[in-house]
């Protein structure tokens, strides 16, 4: 019979041979992606002023990676598109009339000092754009908590007014849990409308880019500890659904506490996140001296993740619960 | 959905439908026969033959006086033409019988005797048949059945697991012969479970190809077997490893280091039963199996009967191969099985699958940094962290991870199927292993 000679360059490689499509980037555009709704609602409350802060929070740290890479001359990560999410994110959480100077200090430390000196992509401790955010705060803390109110497109003038939170928290004063859902609000850029959020979120479980243990945990928490109060003291605590729909709180779990980086590996470990993570939002907001937590609450669960990812490391196929072989 | 409970697994695109639904069909006779002395775990044999050494179909042309080893015999009557070194499946080189064939219609089997009288054979006898017919586990891991049908008292198997699952993508031999062989394979089970005394036996199917359930549980049916029962199991990868599969069907977990032995189970695939029982009814010694040809650089996908010996190109050409747009050449699934270089590489007995894949197929990516989605953690069927082991073997701290479950690891490969940053994570454990073999060795 007629055999052919023929012996192709075949390639030689370790198995396994077939790979999930998948990949880093496909993960970081999907983040992207799923924000598109928030960007979009900031556009119209806040105005065209929204798209100049996501411009230079995206232009500064792709510049800040950049800088970095050609400095340590190592290949560009930037094909990651990790910074393009952290960038996105951090003007998301900070108010809409920062000045642009302000802007660029705080993407390039989310940057610098929130990844590229832990060693670039994975190796980070922190939420980078919480890093920027939290360092701004400390240095500009009056810019930070300068809100305006929501004037609709384009958005020339500003009217200066507080966020739901803050107004509750120093004036008694409630906002309704309409308008918390819809975003016509005061406050950071991206967190004001609930629905945006909520919409964004949807598509990234449904991408599975995210799973429900983190967000769901940790909302669960605030809402936990928030009715409680609320039922012991409705004068002086706000009610549940006032406490998941204002401030960080939707943005934060979805999109910040779900950072694979910074966020423990195992399921069980996650929502041991979440909880912990809740748990200082409601401190925070019901005791502490600011009226939100959600930064601090997510930067404090980063720090413990590695201990997190010990103490739940799965139990051994064939081991005993031990961790001996059984 | 399960809280607190681990999961594990893959669901990679099956690729099965090109050849489950295909009658199996005897591959061509190769102009010369290449017959490894090694095609099994454990000592390799010594040839019994010589050049020019006319010898018969079945007859034993190696073994070696060793515990863990198989025979290996001539596929088909012929001469030997050389006894030398060829490229083999492992990627080494390995003793090999050459043959010619001679220009004869194989014969058919006679039967030399019924499965009753089989079934009342002494286990002992069972046993040496297993071991002079060279049957080995055809799954992949080639492990002598007659080893395995002899645990080391005082341990008893009391479940015979038969392995119906063939988890990997593009394999359907174990579908085929379920469904084309359903009596024989049961029979040889009956063999199996005679052999070690197991009081019960169950046949694991995946819900992907409930017809061959069906035809295993009517072959039930009809032998009036009351101690075995078919299972049907979820379609996940590795559902067919040995360990998941035990712990799905029995509830059991093999110990560490352990063998299935020590929970009272043995897992046999279905073409070793299959083998079984030919060679306690027929006389026949395992020289034949079922290969499934696919891939996306193979024109006419089939299962393939093919005599062990037959040079892989043989296969891939009767089955419409297109050398232009292979990229790489696969023994066995696309998720364990190993790439060859050298398509004169024999099949084997433990040879389930011939893929031609194309780059398409494989698409190879750039590597990421680890960015901790812990998807590898959620796959590992194991219950390991992949990513942390790979990490440390990666910076040769390979006596760390062996502490954190390194040489628990089976290399399904199913954490580095799903990982995003397309980190080679099982490519790194071997480099551990391998290390920490070399320490040892040291």
């Amino acid at each position: 019979m007629a055999v052919s000679s023929e012996n192709p360059t075949l390639e030689l490689a370790s198995s396994p041979h077939l790979r999930d499509r998948d990949s880093v980037p496909a993960i970081m555009y999907a983040v992207v992606i799923a924000l598109v709704p928030a960007v979009l609602a900031s556009v119209m409350f806040f105005g065209l002023t929204a798209l100049l802060n996501i411009l230079v929070c995206v232009a500064t740290g792709v510049a800040t990676e950049w800088v970095f890479c050609r400095a340590r001359n190592r290949p560009s990560g930037l094909r990651d598109g990790s910074t393009v999410v952290t960038g996105l994110l951090l003007a998301l959480v900070l108010p809409p009339r920062i000045p642009i100077q302000i802007l660029v200090v705080g993407s390039a430390v989310s940057i610098a000092l929130g990844k590229m000196i832990y060693g670039g992509l994975g190796s980070n401790i922190f939420n980078p754009a919480l890093i920027g955010r939290a360092f701004l705060m400390a240095c500009y803390p009056v810019p930070l908590t300068t809100w305006t109110k929501p004037t609709g497109f384009p958005g020339l003038a500003a009217v200066t007014g507080a966020t739901p939170l803050g107004m509750f928290k120093f004036e008694r004063q409630l906002t309704g849990i309409g308008q918390l859902f819809w975003g016509n609000v005061g406050g950071s850029l991206g967190e004001t409308s609930a629905l945006a959020i909520l919409l964004g979120a949807a598509y990234l479980f449904i991408r599975r880019v995210i799973s429900w243990h983190i967000p769901a945990v940790m909302i669960g928490t605030v809402a936990v500890f928030t009715g409680i109060m609320h039922a012991a003291n409705p004068g002086a605590y706000a009610s549940v659904p006032f406490h998941l729909l204002s401030g960080g709180l939707l943005i934060g779990a979805f999109f910040m506490a779900t950072d694979m980086v910074t966020s423990p590996t195992t399921h069980k470990g996650q929502m041991v996140f979440g909880i912990g993570a809740g748990l200082i939002v409601v401190l925070i907001r019901l005791w502490g001296g600011y009226p939100e937590g959600v930064m601090y609450g997510i930067l404090f669960m980063n720090a413990l993740t590695p201990l997190i990812n010990r103490a739940t490391r799965p139990r051994i196929y064939g081991y005993k619960k031990g961790g001996t072989p059984s | 959905m399960h809280l607190m409970h681990a999961s594990w697994g893959i669901h990679p695109r099956p690729g099965k439908d090109t050849t489950a639904g295909l009658a199996t069909r005897r591959a061509p006779i190769p102009e010369r026969l290449v017959i490894p002395l090694s095609q099994h775990t454990g000592v390799p044999c010594k040839p019994l033959v010589k050049p020019k050494q006319e010898v018969v179909r079945g007859e034993m042309i190696g073994d070696v006086d060793a515990l863990i080893t198989a025979p290996v015999h001539a596929s088909i009557a012929g001469t030997v033409e050389k006894i030398e070194p060829r490229p083999h499946s492992s990627g080494a080189f390995s003793p090999s019988v050459v043959l010619t064939p001679r220009d004869s219609p194989l014969p058919a089997a006679t039967a030399v005797r019924s499965i009753d009288v089989g079934l009342a054979l002494p286990p002992d006898e069972i046993r040496s048949i297993a071991r002079s017919a060279g049957i080995v586990g055809m799954g992949g891991a080639g492990f002598p059945t007659h080893v395995k049908l002899s645990p080391p008292p005082p341990k008893k198997v009391e479940v015979c697991v038969l392995n119906g699952a063939e988890c990997e993508p593009f394999l359907t031999a174990d579908h085929r012969i379920m469904l084309e062989r359903s009596a024989e394979v049961l029979d040889g089970m009956r063999l199996i479970m005679h052999a070690l005394g197991a009081a019960s036996g169950i046949i694991g199917v995946e819900d992907n190809k409930l017809d061959a359930a069906h035809a295993m549980a009517a072959a039930v049916e009809r032998a009036g077997e009351r101690a075995i029962r078919v299972q049907i199991v979820h379609t996940r990868y590795p559902q067919g490893a040995e360990k998941t599969l035990i712990q799905t069907l029995t509830g059991r977990e093999v110990p560490s280091g352990g063998l299935p032995a020590d929970v009272g189970v043995l897992v046999s695939n279905v073409g070793t039963a299959a083998a079984v029982r030919d060679a306690v009814c027929d006389g026949t010694p395992l020289i034949e199996r079922v290969v499934t040809v696919a891939g996306g650089a193979v024109g006419k996908p089939a299962n393939l009967l093919a005599l062990v010996g037959t040079p892989i190109r043989v296969l891939l050409d009767e089955c419409g191969w297109m050398p232009g747009r292979t990229q790489r050449v696969i023994l066995g699934g696309p998720l364990m099985g190993a790439a060859i270089h050298d398509l004169d590489i024999p099949v084997t007995k433990t040879t389930s699958g011939i893929l031609a894949l194309t780059n398409d197929e494989l698409h190879a990516s750039a590597e990421y940094p680890c960015i901790g989605c812990g998807r590898c953690v959620q796959a590992c069927p194991m219950h390991l962290v992949p990513s942390t082991l790979a990490k440390l073997c990666k910076l040769g701290r390979e006596a760390k991870a062996k502490d954190a479950g390194l040489l628990d690891c089976f290399e399904c490969g199913s954490c580095a199927y799903g990982c995003p940053a397309k980190i080679p994570l099982v490519h790194w454990l071997r480099v551990g292993k391998a290390s920490l073999r070399r320490n040892k060795a040291a």
